[in-house]
């Protein structure tokens, strides 16, 4: 379709926006209301552009106007983002057209009227659409002459969401977000006029996916407690990459200040995350600045001192004094990086160890064949013996994006298309096409069948239905042209090979998707080098009877028979009883590869975090092999990732933005007695994260605790009691 | 050879001796309400002649009639009635937009309490031919008495077969609900009012699509006003010919006009589309109490008129009010008193707008109910400034045509209209602060 944006011509496809008409053309337009993920409202009135359209005579040709179709302009500004161009449209913005720059501008002085201009001490100044708007397209001045709105600054909506309902310009983003992405109606606008705001019911916002309103709201209304008044936008570091916490690998930017995490926000992956990221991720990075261990430890006298690395590898050196190297177990966390699993490898090879594993694990291998995008744009999705809201929290977000359709937006030049007209308020949901065979767990209540099974009985019950909605399921299974199951914890944890062997069967008929979800945030990619116990080794279940062991960032509790080393970021309860202990890293710090349960390469960058002496693996088994008397190959990333493109035949240094889906071989696997149970949000959201001294209102905004100089307190500020 | 008679001259005139009423004709007396009363007074012919033309044929009948819509906007009922998907398979459903809040109307209030039969029937008929099998009336919550009588109605009407399944031995299923506005202006727009009754909140929706694509719970809708569905009942049981006769080229039937303010007798009035103003203020409604210096034409969304012969020889027609350069709207006239403060009495029209703004789209919410009232408010306070006046006409331009729905445009209605026609009484009030003529008791001695 042809259409004319300011004279630029253009050739769209059907079904575009005004907006990204604009967009497309290199324009610009502002808008507030709309979001590329969300239904277009054209509430906010920003975005209003001239547009005209040809028309034809009664005989089908058209109107004409010397050599050129006659354009009629429509008699008022249209909102661009809720109008469809049609061919031979014609637009124009403010750069252009005087009509369009006044409204534009009028539009601002009313969006502003009730504004507190509080840019000053607000956290959202520097990043804010409504500043940045305001100075491209406003007047400069408000001619209001008259006492603003005033309305609750401090409002808590939960635990980790904060509104200030002065800043609020009633976009209606976040509860248009509520309703269509998680699908929970919570938020609403109350009162009308000049006096609405937006609140909650009694009892806050759901847990999950909150923290989402703090990102996609356009002004300083809705703010993350958790880095409320830590730092203005211009002094975080900002370093986009990866969330380790879970297998899903969301895009995030980590927000850093003075060397210490202050925030997590997301950031546009359309093949993992759109722009949606869990709470726990969000929220849950308090670990990474609080406590964390920043000096080796030396076991003397049998208490835990603190050292230096080379008094660390003095005593590693001692402890382990003429032992063999190949007694020396080791084991890493499955959250580890394709880089420090390689050069585990490597030390393992050169050691000569049998005892090697990583952890979580499962002791099968379901290959995966599912994207992230098969899962929302699937007829029907199959969810057994998972939980994902511990498991893989996003995954349960494109779950719902398929009930409601699976309509990807599509992308443009200019990025994500801005306002996808095909998406509406209050989309028809589809829990037909939704059967959750397990535990209970949130997507139930989305769910159209939902059929109660323990572990691997949840792919037996499937097989071989024997209840009215295990029927369906199955009937859903078998009819469905584009089905997919995503497998969980429940049943992977101890699957056998008839479980193996029972799902390709189920494949082979059915011709569903598997998307299996991995035990760890990497265990997709570790399982493809060989980490896994050899002939006559211990795996991390025989941890015990270890004569020497080297744990990277696992926490047991208990240690080995023998000597003990701990690598890792806090002091936990392993660490406590190791003989030394090597300060780690967190995922914000690493630089590397991680694959996510896809089996998508997504590059991890190094946020600018203090961590005092802590080490990432391969520089800490470079120090290890010392300890050894061994000469590693790997010591450092580069020679980590050559050594990848050697056994994997993947080049990690150069991956797209969205990163890469790539054959990586074989896989190991061995079985294992133990099991693993994903507690994302147990274990990041227990203890609730909180920054100490926060000041943190209660529902009515009045008290506030503090902590100062040790003392601790409640302070009422302006209570009528 | 005959020749052809001269077509009969259209009745544009409520003295006109073949003009009679039929929409009113039942009101004041005593148990028009009932059932009983409406069999005994020809009622229930329409829907039976309905049910032998066939859906089709009643489209075609009310196009025919050139019933336009009655709620405000004058859409052509039967091209409205004829959107609707056919043979889709859907569920479609009808509502009568009894939501009658706009400042000067009060014509549905008693065609609802006094008449519901009539309105039942003309359900039927357009629940008949656009395929609806089902019905809502949605009726502004303070008339309570209305509601309750209709209710009644409906129940008679059941346990006489006239709704329900197999409507008179029809074959077609037919049924009513009654539902209670909660006291919202916006509920009349017919997206908010489709919101509402879905239990969400009245604001308006994005059209497209349109309700007869995807209205209420997303199924084919079309909604009507209380007195397009009455004429409709008119129309079938006095056929299309008859209707047509009455009005003028393109307004043509019947009309309910309600007239406010000083006159002797205000009211409702039944006149012919293309009556003067000059004959309902003065014939009908026995001329004004005191002088007169503007009138809202039809609801206080128009934009006034100013009392002159022009105004007054204007024929009560959608296309002669818009040329006149206000609109027809609900009928809804309302007489301004010259010793009135038009700032004052504009302020009044804004307060309501302002209390009625939903608060969906920022002109509206910032420029109507944040803004426009309180300028209005220090101009009537006597706190105004040279440039008040001026800067409400730019904060116009920036709103009129800029929202989401028609409500703010409806509030600059009356003040730009206002402005245009008595700039010297706002001038002289923003500069002085004394308005030019003072307030005075709103309470008059009969």
């Amino acid at each position: 379709m042809k259409v004319v944006v300011d004279g630029t011509q253009l050739d769209l496809p059907a079904g575009t926006s005004g907006l990204d008409a604009v967009f497309a053309a290199g324009r610009d337009v502002p808008y507030f209301c709309a979001h590329p993920y969300l239904s277009p409202v054209g509430a906010c009135r920003m975005c209003l552009v001239e547009s005209g359209s040809p028309r034809k005579n009664p005989d089908g040709t058209w109107v004409m106007e010397g050599d050129q179709p006659k354009i009629f302009w429509f008699p008022k500004p249209m909102a661009a983002c809720t109008m469809q161009v049609t061919d031979g449209m014609h637009i124009r913005t403010a750069k252009t057209s005087d009509v369009v720059a006044k409204t534009q501008a009028g539009m601002m002085e009313f969006t502003l009227l009730n504004h507190p201009l509080d840019c000053p001490t607000c956290d959202k100044g520097g990043a804010c659409e409504l500043q940045d708007r305001a100075f491209e397209y406003g007047y400069g001045v408000s001619r209001y002459g008259f006492d603003r709105r005033h309305a609750e600054k401090h409002y808590p909506l939960s635990d980790f969401v904060i509104l200030d309902q002065e800043r609020c310009i009633h976009c209606k983003r976040c509860v248009r977000y509520f309703e269509e992405v998680p699908g929970q109606e919570v938020l609403d606008f109350i009162e009308r006029g000049g006096h609405t705001f937006i609140d909650t019911k009694e009892g806050g916002l759901p847990t999950g996916f909150q923290g989402n309103i703090t990102d996609i709201c356009p002004v300083g209304a809705l703010l993350d407690n958790v880095a409320r008044f830590q730092g203005r936008n211009w002094e975080y570091d900002h370093t986009p990459t990866t969330c380790t916490l879970c297998p899903v690998g969301c895009a995030i930017t980590v927000d850093a200040r003075n060397g210490r995490l202050k925030r997590v926000v997301a950031r546009e992956n359309r093949e993992v995350n759109e722009v949606w990221i869990c709470d726990a991720g969000r929220f849950g990075h308090v670990f990474a600045s609080e406590e964390r261990l920043i000096r080796p430890l030396v076991r003397v006298n049998g208490e835990l001192r603190e050292a230096d690395w080379d008094a660390a590898i003095l005593a590693i050196r001692q402890g382990l004094g003429g032992m063999n190297p190949a007694d020396l177990a080791l084991y890493l966390n499955a959250d580890s990086t394709l880089e420090e699993g390689a050069a585990l490898e490597a030390l393992a090879e050169l050691t000569g160890t049998p005892s090697v594993d990583h952890w979580p694990r499962y002791g099968v291998n379901v290959e995966p064949t599912a994207t992230l995008t098969d899962v929302a744009t699937a007829d029907a999705v199959i969810v057994l013996g998972a939980d994902l809201g511990e498991e893989a929290p996003v995954l349960e977000l494109r779950v719902l994006e398929m009930l409601r359709g699976g309509i990807l937006p599509p992308e443009f030049p200019h990025g994500t298309a801005i306002a996808d007209l095909r998406l509406v308020e209050r989309p028809t949901r589809h829990p037909e096409r939704l059967a959750v065979i397990g535990g209970e767990s949130r997507l139930w209540k989305h769910a159209g069948m939902r059929v109660p099974a323990n572990g691997q009985s949840a792919l037996a019950r499937l097989l071989r239905p024997d209840t009215d909605e295990l029927r369906a399921a199955a009937k859903l299974l078998a009819e469905a042209q584009k089905p997919v199951l995503i497998l969980g914890a429940d049943v992977l944890n101890s699957a056998a090979r008839e479980f193996t062997a029972g799902l390709a069967d189920l494949v082979t008929r059915t011709g569903a998707k598997v998307l299996p979800i991995s035990a760890g945030p990497n265990s997709q990619g570790l399982a493809h080098l060989n980490l896994v116990p050899r002939a006559g080794g211990l795996g991390y279940d025989r941890l015990a009877e270890a004569r020497a062991a080297f744990l990277s960032r696992l926490d047991p509790g208990r240690r080995a028979r023998g000597f003990t080393i701990v690598h890792d970021t806090h002091l936990t309860d392993t660490a406590r009883l190791a003989d030394v202990v090597l300060p780690a890293v967190t995922g914000y710090e690493k630089r590397g590869t991680t694959v996510n349960l896809e089996g998508r390469l997504l590059p991890l960058r190094q946020a600018a975090l203090e961590a005092g002496e802590g080490a990432d693996l391969i520089r800490t088994l470079t120090a290890l092999a010392e300890a050894l008397g061994v000469r590693p190959r790997i010591r450092g990333l580069k020679s980590a990732q050559a050594r990848l493109a050697e056994r994997l035949g993947v080049d990690v240094t150069n991956l797209p933005e969205s990163g890469l889906i790539h054959p990586l071989g074989r896989t190991f696997t061995a079985p294992t007695s133990l099991t693993s149970t994903p507690q994302l949000w147990k274990a990041r959201m227990h203890p609730k994260p909180e920054r100490r001294g926060s000041r943190v209102p209660d529902r009515e905004g009045r008290s506030a605790t503090w902590e100062r100089k040790g003392q601790e307190g409640t302070l009422t500020v302006g209570g009528d009691d | 050879m005959t020749v052809a008679e001269p077509a009969p001259k259209p009745i544009t005139s409520g003295k006109d001796p073949r003009f009679a009423p039929t929409l009113y004709a039942h009101v004041g007396q005593p148990g028009s309400w009932t059932l009983d009363f409406y069999l005994r007074h020809g009622g229930y012919q329409g829907v039976r002649r309905a049910f032998a033309l066939g859906p089709d044929a009643v489209i075609e009948e009310v196009k025919k009639s050139g019933l336009r819509g009655r709620g405000g906007a004058g859409f052509a009922t039967g091209l409205k009635w004829s959107f609707m998907p056919l043979n889709d398979g859907k569920q479609h459903y009808i509502i009568c937009n009894a939501d009658e809040s706009e400042p000067g109307s009060f014509k549905d209030r008693y065609l609802l309490s006094e008449d519901p039969h009539q309105l039942i029937e003309g359900m039927l008929i357009g629940g008949y031919a656009m395929r609806a099998s089902v019905g809502y009336i949605y009726i502004r919550g303070e008339y309570v008495r209305a509601a309750e009588r209709v209710w009644a109605a409906i129940h008679e009407a059941r346990a006489a077969g006239l709704l329900g399944q197999n409507v008179l031995g029809s074959g077609f299923d037919f049924d009513l609900q009654v539902h209670r506005g909660a006291g919202a202006y916006i509920c009349g727009e017919e997206t908010a009012l489709m919101n509402s009754l879905e239990g969400l909140r009245a604001n308006p929706r994005l059209k497209p699509p349109f309700p007869a694509a995807a209205g209420l719970y997303g199924m084919p809708t079309t909604i009507n006003n209380v007195e397009t569905f009455c004429a409709a009942t008119q129309i079938l049981k006095y056929g299309a010919d008859w209707h047509a006769r009455m009005g003028t080229e393109k307004s043509r039937g019947m009309k309910l006009f309600q007239i406010s303010g000083p006159v002797r007798r205000p009211g409702v009035y039944e006149l012919p589309l293309g009556t003067t103003f000059r004959e309902l203020i003065f014939e009908w409604a026995g001329g004004p109490l005191e002088d007169i210096k503007a009138i809202i034409p039809g609801g206080s969304s128009c934009p006034m008129l100013p009392w002159d012969d022009k105004t007054l020889d204007t024929p009560m027609d959608y296309e002669s009010v818009a040329a006149a350069g206000s609109m027809l709207g609900t009928g809804g006239v309302t007489l301004i008193p010259k010793a009135d403060c038009i700032v004052n009495v504009t302020w009044n029209l804004v307060r309501f707008y302002a209390h009625e703004s939903c608060g969906k789209c920022t002109p509206c919410r910032e420029g109507i109910s944040g803004w426009m009232v309180r300028m209005y408010e220090k101009l009537v306070r006597g706190h105004g400034q040279p440039g008040d006046v001026q800067l409400i006409l730019d904060m116009s331009d920036n709103i009129g045509g800029r929202s989401f729905c028609a409500l703010a445009d409806a509030c600059l209605g009356p003040v730009l209209s206002s402005i245009k026609l008595f700039r010297k009484e706002y001038d002289t009030l923003a500069q002085t602060g004394q308005p030019m003529y003072p307030a005075r008791s709103r309470w008059r001695e009969s």
